[in-house]
């Protein structure tokens, strides 16, 4: 296993990007490798893609100052409504989300509560999806939130959002 | 318990995985009136998704349809367009396909067994619930798989959807020091996965045999993991090219998937189990004695041993990985270049759940025109039907909760999409 340096701050977009609005994580995590590149405040923080299996997440940010996980889910109020959670929130087993073989993104924080696992801090910036069939667009509701988010994720690991519970 | 005569079990499921599935039990006067797997399978569209790219691209897009086992996928489809060009691989590359493959099977195997399946014998409602009083267990699993994970990263470029991996070989191949760190890995591995399987041999397995037809790849002198001919225990043999006059694929109103079946004889299992019986005497001489000292004969016909059979496979998969970087030596080019031609190609490889076959027809330009993709879960949907119905007749006296969970523990026997797709599931009960 690598070992990673301290204070590690990472960016996850969960998802597919066949999948319609699953692929919002993924793209958020390319609009903000774009904007890494203009924006010095960004460069140290790494940004991964992942399809949520629960170990390689566990293995991802293991040791992490600070995580902010990015995916679409079903459900929701409306398509196109953001949440920002912090840890204690998504702590929950939840089931019906967009998730890879059936362990959900809660029963994976439980998990890595338990194996003690978690990054010191972790964020979740989920977007409520509306198609998740196959194809590659997003919808428009979805698509019109991946810079807004992207921009979000970026003041997070770079420092500048200040407190994610006061969000 | 409950002996009501009337009854219906209705498990329904959103999953976006591989399958997306349900459950339906209905008990009528009782007896077992109609038991139905629903899956609707993503492959189909992909089907359809491929026609008109160019001949290079289905080893990147078929790699979309499964999160746990896109090897799988690449490598049927380099070898179906390899194929259909006319284009063999240089055996080095073929080793180093071989090697990734391994690693997605230690990968996917070991979240079977670790993180869905085994809860299911131990009591735990989840891999959660068994890491809160066992946390060297599941550590343990997750460190095997890890080593699985490393495999696909190195070679693969990433672990998941890997991104090296192209029609006649590999973007980039490895120098030999490259793959040495992995040894240390992977040497630690093979203990866990010895260990593994002596703690699953352990289990307490329900009384349950089939006598389905097994079908797999077989490739005499080595366990079939990446190529080889189809075989089943009815005594058929032949090539992938072949795979279509054999099995034949019929629609069912109940699912968006189809069921296959062997071509005038029914109903049949791929998978671990299939393949331990078909190959057993292919297996490394380590894997063979932990075969037999975990209590596995010469076949495997109770679904329960799937999960000695998939850690046994585990044991011999890291061996092979070991071998593969032992023997190394880079090919001259990364890859072979497949210029396009008119024709239709086939490819079978052995996914961790089972037989995966692809064909692809192209046109002069290298443009797909038509493309098959028959995924192992929809070849084993039949046989888990009819297994299931056995298992709910031998369970009638429980009431719905506990016959649920039976079912879906029964589900899990055989195909960890289809587990997925019952971990998520809000159980109805329809009383009659």
């Amino acid at each position: 296993m690598s070992v990673h340096p301290p204070g590690r701050r990472i960016v996850i977009g969960l998802g597919n990007e066949y999948r319609r609005d699953d692929g919002f994580g993924p793209l958020v995590v390319a609009a903000l490798a774009e904007r890494r590149g203009r924006e010095p405040r960004l460069a140290a923080a790494e940004l991964w893609v992942s399809d949520g299996d629960p170990a390689r997440l566990l293995d991802l940010w293991a040791g992490a100052d600070l995580v902010v996980l990015v995916d679409a889910v079903r459900g929701g109020d409306q398509p196109g409504r953001v949440y920002e959670l912090v840890v204690d929130d998504v702590d929950r087993p939840a089931g019906g989300t967009a998730s890879s073989h059936g362990i959900s993104l809660g029963s994976t924080v439980a998990l890595a509560r338990a194996l003690g696992r978690l990054p010191r801090r972790l964020v979740v910036l989920a977007v409520s999806g509306r198609e998740f069939g196959f194809g590659v667009d997003l919808s428009p509701q979805v698509a019109a939130l991946v810079e807004p988010v992207a921009r979000r994720a970026g003041e997070l690991v770079a420092g500048t959002g200040g407190d994610p519970r006061a969000a | 318990m409950t002996h009501r005569r009337d009854r219906t079990l209705e498990v329904r499921a959103l999953a976006r995985v591989e399958g997306e599935g349900a459950m339906h039990v209905r008990v009528r006067g009782g007896a077992v009136d109609d038991v139905r797997l629903e899956i609707y399978e993503p492959p189909r569209f992909f089907e359809a998704f491929l026609r008109g790219r160019r001949h290079t691209e289905p080893p990147d897009i078929t790699a979309r349809i499964c999160g746990i086992c896109p090897v799988a996928y690449q490598m049927s489809a380099c070898a179906a367009i390899e194929d259909a060009c006319g284009v063999p691989v240089d055996p080095a590359v073929a080793a180093l396909r071989r090697l990734l493959y391994c690693g997605e099977w230690i990968e996917s195997h070991t979240l079977h067994i670790y993180l869905l399946h085994a809860p299911d014998f131990l009591g735990y409602p989840s891999a959660l619930h068994l890491a809160q009083d066992r946390r060297d267990l599941v550590e343990r699993g997750l460190a095997l798989k890890r080593a699985g994970n490393d495999v696909l990263e190195l070679l693969g470029g990433r672990a998941i959807h890997p991104v090296n991996v192209r029609v006649g070989g590999f973007y980039r191949t490895p120098l030999p020091r490259e793959l040495a760190p992995l040894r240390d890995t992977l040497r630690t591995a093979l203990r866990l996965a010895l260990d593994t399987v002596r703690w699953v041999a352990g289990f307490d397995f329900p009384e349950f045999h089939h006598d389905h037809e097994f079908l797999a790849l077989s490739t005499p002198g080595r366990y079939a993991i990446e190529s080889g001919s189809v075989v089943t225990t009815g005594g058929h043999g032949f090539s992938p090219r072949h795979f279509e006059e054999h099995v034949v694929e019929d629609q069912v109103p109940h699912s968006t998937a189809l069921h296959a079946r062997l071509a005038g004889r029914g109903s049949y299992l791929v998978g671990p189990a299939a393949r331990y019986t078909l190959n057993r005497r292919w297996l490394s001489p380590l894997a063979t004695q932990a075969a037999t000292a975990a209590g596995l004969g010469p076949d495997c016909r109770n679904p329960y041993r799937s999960i000695v059979v998939r850690a046994v496979e585990t044991v011999y998969a890291v061996e092979e990985a070991l071998r593969i970087i032992d023997e190394y030596e880079p090919p001259a080019r990364p890859y072979v270049d497949v210029p396009p031609r008119a024709g239709v190609g086939y490819g079978a490889t052995e996914a961790p759940r089972g037989v995966l076959f692809h064909r692809y027809r192209l046109d002069p330009d290298g443009l797909i025109t038509s493309a098959r993709i028959v995924p192992p879960t929809s070849q084993n949907q039949a046989a888990i039907e009819q297994d299931l119905r056995r298992f709910v007749e031998a369970r009638l006296d429980l009431d719905d909760e506990h016959l649920t969970h039976e079912c879906e523990q029964a589900i899990r026997n055989y195909d960890p999409c289809i587990s997925c797709a019952t971990h998520f599931l809000d159980l109805t009960v329809d009383r009659a």
